[in-house]
């Protein structure tokens, strides 16, 4: 066990490496950022003083030495449009982040894996068809159209909901749908299909055989086992709804750090930027990581062969 | 409930613990229905062992599923009973079933490596029967599946006690699956080619587990096999299924002695026998058909070599040959 | 025998032999009767990509073509509407139905190269990593546990934003997505295509390696590579219409579906239909081409998932 989760932290760190390099190799490779910042006519003098200022006089390789120093001791740089320090910008806004992910994130894993394990259940019949059209659709949307819907009936035709801003529950519910709509689409079908796995299994059977009753042979045999594949692509999720959180926020105007991404990128903002995407990535990875170690958990023959994970 | 004029072999045929009459199951696949199962009659008693033989696609298993009603969505029994103590089974609710099911029979199966679920213990998944069946306190029914664990010969019981399937060579897991299905001590075991997947040294002691089981529990066994040694080794009556029938039934001894169908008379030929020296031993000819190669008739004709124009078109009756002989053949061996 | 339940119960065929017009022929004839989901879907692809190719033979105006004195009119079947502009006009006057017929063209050109990129060089890189293996291997597959694990359209923005936009870094940028999913398909059919016997023979036969790829194992891969690449494709049409509805995407004159709702949304009270008809369009485009994958898979190759 010990050897697994070993690899898998190894695993981790690499993978956090090759996204710190990507995102300076994209960032620094795309030319002096300063003529974003500044307007054309700044002279030399002035820009060469910033250059020297920002670290951006130096060779890239250089450069690069200083940025992974610099991620190291944990300093991210400063927004070049406020001067205020990245880190602060971005965890300024990250509880509201937290806050819309995580509420669409447990409704989706919770609603998802019920949908996806009535359908395999019903296997054939309405519910099945019904279910896995809607899921299907649910992922053909794109969630920004979605959201657009949304506002035009609730917020604009109805006026039920605000259309706009973070500051009462009511603002959470649309966004966490149109977000919750895909995800759990995509947990029913992959819940599904566990299921529809594990169900055919032998030791279904055998749980029949013993006189296990219905509810029980899907609580206590079937749904153990399919949580394991489950887990998995629930984990791969993440990264997919911490993508479609910054779409979101951006249309729901929700103060949360994927606006500020998005604002950001607009206006080139390399520091802020840069401790987003190294943000999310550590996020998910830390996430993939702690999937692979309860895997280990929910999987028994894992502990003992050790490293079996792949 | 054990009626003490059943322990006698003679007999055996009295008051049957189960009795199936007329089964038919008929499995819905896109290309139509197959009858796979067509009007079997079997019965066993009490402490005795029905043996039930034939080779893959001949619906033993099925038979016996449906007599647990644990037949897949797709197939679905048409007609006849399933008399377990008087009482059809296939008229019960499916609540009543439940509670018959891992109490009044267990059932085992082919591949216990498969068959048991890979996330729980041995010992949970056995103490899960006498949880289901048993008002036992939790350390009332660990204690008894400790005993179990014991009885089916697992060694240092405690220590397996908590351990996974996989932990588990497969003689050791095939015990476990035992030990599972008797655990609420059953009146009927039926087990579904309990030794196949088992190395050949793990088989014979598997087997006499389970004819140790039957005497010290005084439960009815079905056993369900392709294999003749096996028959030999642990049935003390035999029916013989062919592409869906029972072909032929006897007493163990008198099958191996002098078998009445042909089909049965080739799956002895293809066995190597002390007792007489043959140069070669010689195959059925061809291979069992699948459901929808089913002739009308007798099912065995395109393969047997003694038919004529009566054999097919009508399905042979079967011929009463003694009391605990039956055959369904136009022209049985003995006749020839 | 083994009592599986695999197939779920067919109704009777009976009404099938009865009533088959032209229609149902053709759809018994590419084993789709009784699938009436997928035929509606594939006419629906059919019609996009006749529009998206012939579609500017029946475009009324020019995409870029102002009329200042018709802003925000509305479509024919709404109050107000007239058939000179059948679905109406965006902000600046410009004809709704010649944009999204300008637009409809730009996705799907983008999405099917995009995915092509995205098939090409994720099976190349697959098939590398499985005629090599050792730490080519290793690292292939480690990069494949990165883009797996990253949320793509973050790094989009950022490449875009960063390194510049124009159509083509657009399209190389939307294909590099999904690549990883080729190149572990590919991986691992190579894998077990190279234990093949009849590899094992043609290699005995001398032939080079890049001829045993090309004559022998990339046609039989091919066509689940295909079926992939059809599971692919609604992503990377929802990825270009969402990096152009942020902006970032296609730029102006040029348009995409994704653009004209972009635009659409800050007019969602005054206007709903340049929002609302482009968004109907890609829902039911993704849509159709997902009904159709899965059932290509289920159809063809079961093991994918």
């Amino acid at each position: 066990m010990t050897r697994y989760v070993l690899i898998k932290v190894l695993r981790s760190i690499f993978t956090l490496w090759i996204v710190v390099s990507a995102v300076f190799l994209v960032l620094r490779a795309s030319g002096d950022p300063l003529y974003s910042v500044f307007s054309l006519g700044t002279p030399e003098a002035t820009l060469d003083v910033f250059r020297a200022k920002w670290g951006i006089d130096k060779s890239i390789f250089e450069q690069y030495v200083i940025y992974l120093g610099d991620i190291l001791r944990g300093d991210f740089g400063t927004s070049f449009f406020d001067g205020q320090s990245a880190w602060d910008l971005v965890t300024e806004r990250l509880p509201k982040t937290l806050l819309l992910g995580g509420t669409t994130f447990v409704i989706s894993v919770i609603a998802g894996v019920l949908l996806g394990t009535i359908a395999a259940l019903k296997r054939g019949t309405v519910w099945d068809r019904g279910i896995m059209t809607a899921a299907v659709a649910s992922f053909s949307m794109p969630s920004y159209f979605l959201a657009l819907l949304l506002i035009l009936l609730f917020s604009l035709k109805l006026r039920w909901l605000p259309t706009a801003g973070a500051d009462t529950w009511k603002h959470l519910i649309l966004p966490a749908t149109t977000l919750g709509l895909t995800l759990s689409g995509s947990i029913a079908r992959f819940t599904r299909s566990a299921m529809l796995e594990v169900l055919r299994q032998s030791y279904m059977r055998t749980a029949r055989a013993k006189g296990a009753p219905r509810w029980r042979q899907i609580a206590w045999h079937a749904l153990p086992n399919a949580a394991i594949p489950t887990v998995t692509v629930i984990g791969f999720q993440l990264g997919w709804l911490i993508g479609g959180s910054v779409v979101i926020e951006t249309v729901f105007a929700w103060p949360g750090a994927g606006r500020l991404f998005i604002t950001s990128v607009g206006v080139r903002d390399f520091a802020v930027v840069q401790l987003f995407i190294l943000m999310v990535a550590s996020t998910v990875i830390l996430a993939n990581l702690l999937v692979d170690i309860l895997y280990g958990f929910l999987d028994p023959r894992i502990s003992v062969t050790g490293g079996g994970g792949k | 409930m054990i009626d003490p004029s059943n322990t006698g072999p003679d007999a055996a045929r009295a008051t049957p613990l189960l009795e199936v009459r007329g089964l038919s199951v008929v499995f819905d696949t896109p290309d139509g229905c197959h009858r796979v199962v067509d009007n079997v009659d079997l019965q066993v008693s009490a402490g005795r062992t029905l043996g039930l033989v034939g080779e893959s696609g001949s619906g033993k298993s099925v038979t016996c599923l449906a007599v647990l009603r644990l037949l897949a969505v797709r197939g679905r029994v048409t007609s006849g009973e399933v008399l377990f103590q008087g009482r059809d089974l296939l008229k019960v609710s499916e609540e009543e079933m439940e509670a018959l099911r891992g109490c009044q029979i267990g059932m085992v199966f082919q591949d216990p490596m498969v068959s048991l679920n890979p996330v729980r213990t041995i010992g949970w998944q056995i103490a899960e029967s006498l949880h289901l069946h048993q008002n036992l306190s939790k350390s009332g029914a660990a204690k008894r599946t400790l005993e179990l664990l014991d009885l089916v010969g697992i060694p240092e019981p405690k220590t397996r006690f908590g351990e996974y399937p996989h932990q588990f060579s497969g003689g050791m897991s095939q015990r476990a699956m035992i030990a599972m299905a008797i655990a609420c001590q059953p009146k009927l075991l039926i087990a579904d080619e309990p030794t196949t997947a088992l190395d050949v040294t793990i088989q014979a002691q598997i087997l006499e587990l389970l004819s140790d089981l039957k005497k010290e529990l005084d439960m009815a066994l079905i056993l369900i096999t392709h294999d003749l040694g096996v028959i030999a080794e642990a049935a003390d009556d035999v029916a013989v299924m062919y592409a869906g029938r029972v072909v032929e039934e006897a007493p163990v001894l008198d099958l191996f002695d002098s078998p009445l169908h042909h089909y049965t008379m080739g799956l002895l030929n293809s066995l190597p026998r002390i007792d007489r020296s043959v140069d070669r031993l010689s195959a059925i000819e061809g291979a069992a058909p699948p459901p929808q190669d089913f002739v009308e008739g007798c099912r065995f004709e395109p393969r047997c070599g003694h038919c004529d124009d009566a054999c097919s078109g009508v399905r042979p009756d079967f011929s009463q040959i003694s009391d605990t002989r039956r055959v369904a053949c136009m022209h049985p061996v003995a006749a020839t | 025998m083994s009592v599986r339940n695999t197939e779920v119960k067919e109704p009777p065929q009976a009404g099938a032999q009865i009533n088959r017009s032209w229609l149902g022929a053709l759809m018994h004839r590419w084993g789709l009767q009784g699938e009436w989901l997928v035929t509606i879907a594939m006419i629906y692809i059919g019609f996009i990509l006749f529009v998206a190719v012939f579609g500017f033979l029946f475009q009324p105006y020019p995409h870029t073509q102002l009329d200042l004195f018709n802003q925000l009119q509305p479509p024919v079947f709404m109050d107000g509407g007239s058939w000179e502009h059948i679905f109406g006009t965006d902000d600046l006057g410009r004809d709704v139905l010649s944009r999204l017929i300008r637009g409809l063209r730009l996705s799907v050109l983008i999405g099917v190269i995009g995915t092509a990129i995205g098939a090409v060089l994720g099976s190349f890189l697959g098939i590398v990593a499985a005629h090599f293996r050792g730490w080519v291997e290793e690292v292939l597959m480690m990069l494949v546990d990165v883009q797996v694990s990253l949320p793509f359209i973050i790094f989009a923005l950022a490449i875009l934003a960063f390194v510049g936009n124009s159509l083509t870094i657009l399209i190389i940028v939307v294909g590099i997505d999904g690549w990883e999913r080729y190149a572990r398909l590919a991986r691992s059919m190579v894998l077990s295509a190279n234990q093949q016997d009849y590899v094992l023979a043609v290699r005995s036969l001398g032939l080079s390696h890049f001829n045993i790829y090309r004559r022998h194992v990339l046609p039989n891969i091919m066509g689940t590579l295909i079926v992939q690449a059809t599971i692919n494709l609604p992503g990377v049409i929802l990825l270009e219409s969402t990096l152009s509805f942020l902006g970032l995407g296609v730029q102006p004159p040029m348009t995409s579906l994704g653009q004209i709702l972009g635009v659409g949304r800050d007019y969602l009270i005054l206007a709903p239909w340049i929002a609302v008809l482009p968004g109907t369009v890609i829902f039911f485009l993704t849509l159709s081409i997902a009904i159709v994958g899965d059932w290509l898979r289920d159809r063809l190759d079961p093991t994918l998932q």
